[in-house]
């Protein structure tokens, strides 16, 4: 009897933690009906080539930003009612992220964006209640496609996929727990953040977490144990060494399925290039093309010729510093703010996708950051300006 | 690619070779493991030495300098090995042999522990580097003289400005150590060009050599095979540390790895009194900030602890006690500076520290509490480990008192913990916590030694203390 009330805690246990997880509706149904259902052909190509077929949306190419976007008018449906997004897609890349766009009646003109777990085979879900833009009446919704930032190089050989369907749903257990597990079980790539805390990099909100969860679920068996079965001693500890174990082993088996995932994604990327090609194909194409045009240029200066380097970000600056050694290269801003000297004259300052420096040519000097410097161009191409140090600047 | 195979094999032959003289004879249980992994992050710092010697004016022949020196070295180390082992008395190796289901469960862990280095290797294999300070940082050196063909020496930027006809560099991380930077050197040099994915592998032989050295050590000072089977498997497995090792670049995983070997060494000493553990415990402590600026701290926490054991314990507290007493009197009376390997002279005042490596520190209480929990109880991050961590303590926190090997490596790890407290808690490093970047990477470093605690608690809860016992420990 006791062994019998303990496995039926347990099995209360783990439902009332899973519903808190998912922030269940109680008073909700089971199941929320159809809600406003779409099919993929429902929905129009905004950005990049689709066409319709009997599966849904066949989308074939990327359009203007690497980015594919279909999308569906919605005759002001209301945000509060319908909060739980269905989405389902066959094919989807393991290369590219998927966001949901929107517009709200109040403010047509304002799109607004909200990054979705990947989708992965059959239904998916996500509870836009927890987004705070997701209010009032809904005239648009879409999603959008894009190669994951950071990661996959715009060039990389699109394959097609397929939007199935998607629905806008009333709250209803179903769909709760839906986009609970979407978001505890759903793929996510590898990104800058992942040396320093995993997880997916996103600033949607997320659902409750898996090893908060399964934690929880531990120290509650435990406790049934002790007050039902009344175990005491080596077999409570026993019980505890066998759970931890346990609960360990199925958050690893969940990681590496997503390891798994991230290697299959890196393999679409690297598997059939050699080195050479490999090292050029990252997400800063354009960056490596401007370093070797700098490289060319710059080939046959002594080793001591001090070069520096600005960029309109931190990323396209250490990118470029990285990509030009050996070349005797440092970061224009770093050094200016620890050496409060002028620049030697013969230095090269290399300027790369920065609007708010530019080389004036009628005066001799390189503009920018409230610095004048007087310097002879030796190059002006596209977002790219080398130029060398004439006299002593500030 | 004879030659990528021979930059690990090389320093892993000279590095187990060096492990087995110091600890004379590799005929124990656990043995194999122990030098095995001890070996191959023995061996490629011993590489790095080397490199740095013999080619540093020609770094694109590194490895073809470097080889013949590491083929000498191993063999002259295996010699000794050899001579020492047949004067050394022998280790304890019986064991008895497991039920079927255990040894089944054991080479299944095994299987999962390959499975996972296979899958983190492939990773590393195919991505160009990625993370950030991995090629911002860690492989500005090593690229730039592998490139060059040769050594410059990389200076503080208005150095660098100040004296344009001296050919030297400069970087954000121009004070960060060479160690690693050499190792990158001789994985280049041997792959015949700056191949980041073939220098990246390493990250995954350095996981791979942790977890060997600590299933050799844990069974070495008396672990149950199966025990020490379990908490490699749960180390391997640790998301963030597979992470370091797929997305490889970062310094973190190699100061984990070595302020691990160090604490495992450190620990077979005190439960067996081989001199040669002591003195590779000493080795790669004073590796640490070799490797990492960071590692300088956990040097001075490791000497500082390792001291302390070595005092008789009625001195210990009084020891501890005078040291408070005069960083007091210090504080009060307007400072005090120390030296600190690595980060030079730092300075103490109240409410202030200033590291020169670092800057100033103010000091004063910063609300993280939140952030640093998430980062270990509910990220992604360790699974379950410091939940474990929790309930193991709860439950053998009597073993402290009973087990000398548990309690030094606990008040290790405890003034470790106050040190990333005050860290995190006092300083403006709190925003690392905030926005989940460099904290977890600073718990990281403990999180190996974390791992021989757990070992420890646990060990005894089955076996007593008849290793202790047997070696009479105080």
């Amino acid at each position: 009897m006791r062994r019998l009330l303990f496995a039926v805690s347990m099995l209360a246990s783990v439902f009332v933690v899973l519903a808190w997880a998912a922030s269940l509706e109680w008073r909700s149904p089971l199941v929320a009906g159809q809600g406003h259902a779409l099919d993929g052909g429902q929905f129009t190509p905004v950005m990049g080539a689709a066409s319709s077929e009997s599966a849904g949306l066949r989308i074939t190419t990327l359009g203007e930003g690497d980015t594919a976007l279909q999308a569906a008018a919605l005759n002001g449906l209301d945000a509060g009612e319908y909060s739980l997004l269905r989405y389902r897609f066959a094919d989807f890349p393991h290369t590219l992220e998927l966001s949901l766009m929107f517009r709200r009646a109040d403010s047509a003109d304002d799109v607004r964006v909200v990054s979705l777990p990947w989708p992965g085979q059959g239904d998916a879900w996500f509870d836009l209640s927890s987004v705070p833009e997701w209010s009032g009446r809904i005239v648009e919704i879409g999603f959008a496609e894009y190669p994951t930032p950071q990661v996959v190089p715009a060039s990389q050989p699109f394959a097609p996929f397929t939007l199935i369907d998607a629905a806008l749903q009333p709250r209803s257990w179903r769909g709760d727990f839906g986009a609970l597990f979407t978001d505890w079980l759903g793929y996510w790539p590898w990104s800058q953040r992942s040396v320093h805390a995993l997880g997916r990099d996103t600033d949607t909100p997320r659902a409750k977490s898996l090893v908060l969860c399964v934690a929880i679920v531990i120290v509650l068996l435990m406790a049934c144990a002790f007050v039902i079965l009344r175990w005491r001693g080596r077999r409570v500890l026993g019980l505890a060494a066998a759970a931890i174990a346990a609960g360990w082993f199925l958050l690893d088996l969940h990681w590496q399925a997503g390891l798994h995932w991230r290697n299959e994604g890196t393999r679409a990327l690297y598997a059939n290039l050699d080195w050479e090609r490999r090292e050029q194909y990252s997400a800063d194409t354009e960056v490596i093309a401007a370093a070797r045009e700098v490289k060319s240029l710059l080939g046959a200066e002594p080793d001591t010729t001090r070069i520096l380097v600005h960029a309109g970000s931190s990323f396209e600056q250490l990118r470029l510093v990285y990509h030009l050694l050996p070349l005797n290269v440092a970061v224009l801003p770093q050094v200016i703010a620890q050496a409060a000297m002028p620049l030697p004259a013969g230095s090269i300052i290399v300027v790369y996708n920065f609007d708010e420096w530019r080389y004036d040519a009628a005066r001799r000097v390189l503009i920018g950051g409230g610095l004048e410097i007087p310097s002879d161009a030796l190059l002006q191409r596209g977002a790219l300006v080398v130029a060398r140090v004439r006299g002593v600047a500030p | 690619m004879i030659a990528g195979v021979l930059a690990w094999v090389l320093p892993l032959f000279a590095g187990s070779g060096i492990y087995a003289a110091i600890n004379r004879g590799v005929g124990g249980r656990g043995e194999i493991a122990a030098a095995l992994g001890n070996g191959l992050v023995i061996g490629w710092f011993t590489t790095a030495f080397l490199v740095s010697l013999l080619a540093a004016d020609d770094t694109g022949s590194a490895f073809a300098r470097v080889a013949p020196w590491l083929t000498g070295l191993g063999m002259l180390a295996w010699i000794l090995a050899f001579v020492l082992r047949a004067r050394a008395s022998s280790a304890p190796s019986g064991t008895p042999p497991l039920a079927m289901i255990w040894r089944v469960a054991w080479w299944l862990l095994l299987a999962l522990i390959a499975a996972r280095l296979v899958l983190l290797g492939s990773e590393a294999l195919l991505r160009p580097t990625f993370p950030w300070d991995a090629w911002s940082a860690w492989a500005i050196k090593p690229k730039t003289w592998f490139l060059l063909d040769h050594f410059v020496p990389y200076v503080d930027p208005a150095t660098w400005l100040g004296h344009p006809a001296v050919d030297a560099r400069t970087s954000a991380v121009w004070s960060y150590p060479h160690l690693l930077a050499w190792v990158q050197v001789w994985l280049a040099s041997a792959s015949g060009g700056w191949i980041e994915t073939n220098i990246n592998l390493a990250w995954t032989g350095v996981l791979a050599a942790l977890a060997l050295a600590s299933y050799g050590q844990w069974r070495a000072i008396g672990v149950d095979r199966r025990l020490a089977m379990g908490l490699v498997y749960a180390l391997v497995s640790l998301p963030l540390l597979g992470a370091h090792a797929a997305l490889a670049g970062y310094a973190d995983l190699w100061l984990a790895a070595t302020f691990g070997m160090a604490t495992l060494a450190w620990l077979r000493w005190i439960r067996r009194r081989e001199a040669g553990q002591l003195v590779l415990a000493i080795a790669f402590a004073l590796c640490l900030p070799l490797v990492k600026l960071e590692g300088a701290v956990w040097l001075l926490v490791f000497s500082i602890i390792v001291v302390l054991d070595l005092l008789p314990v009625r001195w210990r507290w009084r020891v501890v006690a005078i040291a408070a007493a005069l960083i007091v009197l210090g504080v009060a009376l307007g400072g005090f500076v120390f030296p600190m390997l690595g980060l030079g002279w730092v300075r103490v005042d109240w409410g202030q520290v200033i590291v020169p490596a670092l800057g100033e520190l103010d000091l004063h209480w910063r609300p993280v509490g939140t952030a640093m929990l998430s980062g270990l109880l509910t990220l992604p991050n360790w699974h379950l480990l410091w939940y474990a961590l929790v309930a193991v303590l709860a439950w053998r926190w009597r073993v402290f008192a009973k087990d000398r090997a548990s309690a030094s490596l606990g008040a290790l790890l405890g003034v470790c913990v106050v040190f990333l407290f005050v860290l995190f808690f006092f300083t403006d490093a709190s925003a690392w916590a905030q926005n989940h970047t460099s904290a977890n990477r600073l718990i990281l470093h403990l999180v190996p030694s974390v791992f021989s605690l757990l070992a420890v608690l646990l060990a005894n809860s089955t076996q007593g203390f008849e290793v202790k016992s047997e070696h009479g420990a105080r």
